[in-house]
């Protein structure tokens, strides 16, 4: 009897180190796949690695570093995505964003304030959402991504030129204007801070706000675009597959986060034309 | 005599005016009264009041903030097995909530402590006098017994009681005997357990109960997991005073009483099912 207990016993303690290893493993792996997404530009997904990351491992410097400083920016993203799905009529969608908004930044006004008006105004409709989350707890909140899956949301520009750093960029670009550098048409489309048209033949790439370097590389016949960006003669994004009202979060050389928007895409002429603003 | 110029005159009228001005927002704004706030800090451990009373100032509390020394000073297991169960250190602290609101009957009254503080607490809320009841009530990383039937305290709390719980609480782990003198684990670990029982009685009490488990978020506000940095200022400013100043739960708090559940936070910071990389 004896003898069979002290045999389990290394098998016991490799288990453990076994499970430790794996935890720790696990958690780098989730570490690295939020780094590949920051720097895709999906704040987001970025987040939610880092926080399944510093789940089992809360006194990791590094995973709680990524966390502040990415929190703010996923909040962010989720009561963006809660205004546009609201905009769209889609009101459990928008309950669900702003509940995943909230989740990461509890006190964020912004988002408590959306919640109580999304309450008072379509509070009848939210019956159904509020039943599954009421039954099923967090996981009514649950959405799959992939970082494969191209984006399916569009801009809210009104609500990024509300952000104080969107006059500080204004000032930049009409600096820059100034300077008769490759500057963004910012008065065109008034929604947006910089405004683009790219096209294969001609004006290829550009340089955008806060030296964004932007160049198209196709278009497809289902008016999906492909873009790469640049940092000096590095690619240091790839976006592909847009289609116009979709867009995609970018970091620019200065460290400012914009969001990039299609808003046409012309296979025929092999043209887009693209909006940034601040996220 | 003197002389009034004309440059006097006008700077009296321009007081008159402000004066006025002020009179009258006051009459027209809603003054809301100010809450007391009672803390008790954990056993052996004296320096969370500070960082607690700094995080509800940065968040706009502008009451009363009474630390409640109940420590025997016969070092923490002593405070922790006897001093926090003793009837004499509740029926101290029920007797200053007493005072206070007979003092100021408008006044919201909160109570909020860390690790065996909390014993007193609610040992305190229990030890009330009849028609004598507190609003709000926060147990951070409670040593208590996650069995405790909490219905003849919140017959005395009229608003919601928060309870902050942790996996990673390496002192919790700890303990052999909780803080209600049980070897049950205790609510900081666990969370508090409703088990469906007391009928309608029951779910009145816990649907006003909420465990607060700990997130991956809560880095963001210096809380990691730890026993005593649950009291940290930035995460008594944004997590937990928006919960004491808001007239509603908060939109992710979910009561006891809605089930196991209520208990259960493995999702809720990552809302995000990540279909590749896990």
């Amino acid at each position: 009897m004896r003898n069979r207990r002290s045999n389990r016993l290394p098998y016991l303690l490799a288990t453990i180190a076994v499970s430790i290893l794996g935890a720790g493993c696990a958690g780098r792996t989730a570490y690295q796949h939020g780094i590949e997404a920051e720097k895709r530009g999906e704040a987001h997904l970025a987040y939610a690695y880092y926080a399944k990351a510093a789940q089992s491992s809360p006194d990791n410097g590094t995973y709680d570093r990524a966390i502040r400083r990415l929190g703010p920016l996923a909040a962010s993203h989720w009561i963006n995505d809660a205004k546009l799905a609201r905009a769209e009529g889609r009101y459990d969608e928008a309950w669900k964003a702003c509940m995943r908004a909230l989740a990461i930044q509890p006190d964020r006004s912004e988002a408590l304030s959306f919640y109580d008006e999304l309450e008072r105004d379509y509070g009848s409709r939210l019956a159904g959402v509020k039943r599954e989350w009421k039954k099923s707890g967090a996981k009514a909140l649950v959405i799959q991504v992939s970082p494969e899956t191209p984006p399916k949301r569009a801009e809210l520009p009104e609500a990024a030129m509300d952000s104080p750093e969107a006059s500080d960029v204004d000032a930049r670009v009409a600096s820059d204007t100034d300077r008769g550098g490759p500057a963004p048409t910012s008065e065109l489309p008034g929604k947006f801070l910089a405004h683009h048209a790219l096209s294969r033949d001609g004006t290829r790439e550009v340089t955008s706000v806060d030296g964004i370097r932007i160049r198209l590389r196709d278009t497809t016949e289902d008016r999906a675009v492909d873009f790469d960006l640049y940092e000096a003669d590095r690619r240091i994004q790839r976006i592909r597959g847009l289609k116009p009202g979709e867009s995609r979060l970018l970091l620019s050389p200065e460290g400012k986060w914009y969001r990039l928007t299609v808003v046409s895409v012309d296979h025929s002429a092999e043209t887009a034309e693209i909006g940034l603003n601040p996220a | 005599m003197k002389r009034r110029t004309r440059k006097n005159i006008v700077g009296g009228q321009a007081a008159r005016l402000l004066a006025f001005c002020a009179f009258a927002l006051a009459g027209c704004s809603e003054v809301r009264p100010q809450p007391t706030v009672f803390y008790c800090d954990g056993a052996g451990w004296y320096a969370s009041a500070r960082s607690v009373n700094s995080g509800l100032h940065s968040a706009g509390f502008r009451g009363r903030f009474r630390n409640y020394a109940w420590s025997s000073f016969l070092g923490p297991t002593t405070d922790h097995l006897i001093t926090a169960r003793s009837r004499l250190v509740a029926r101290g602290l029920a007797r200053q909530i007493e005072d206070a609101r007979r003092d100021a009957p408008e006044e919201p009254i909160y109570l909020m402590g860390l690790s065996a503080g909390t014993a007193v607490i609610l040992n305190a809320v229990e030890e009330l006098a009849q028609g004598v009841k507190v609003d709000h009530v926060v147990l951070f990383s409670s040593s208590v017994s996650s069995n405790r039937d909490l219905v003849p305290v919140m017959n005395n709390i009229t608003g919601r009681l928060y309870a902050t719980t942790s996996p990673h609480d390496g002192i919790l782990k700890a303990i052999v005997t909780n803080a209600d003198g049980g070897d049950g684990p205790p609510v900081g670990l666990a969370g508090f357990h409703y088990s469906g029982q007391g009928g309608r009685v029951g779910t009145n009490a816990y649907d006003r109960v909420f465990n607060l488990p700990w997130r991956a978020s809560f880095l963001q506000y210096g809380w990691d997991g730890g026993h005593t940095a649950v009291t940290n200022s930035a995460f008594v400013q944004h997590v937990i005073a928006p919960r004491l100043f808001r007239d509603r739960p908060h939109p992710l708090d979910r009561p006891l009483s809605w089930g196991a559940l209520a208990a259960s936070s493995d999702v809720v910071d990552n809302p995000i099912v990540l279909t590749t990389g896990d």
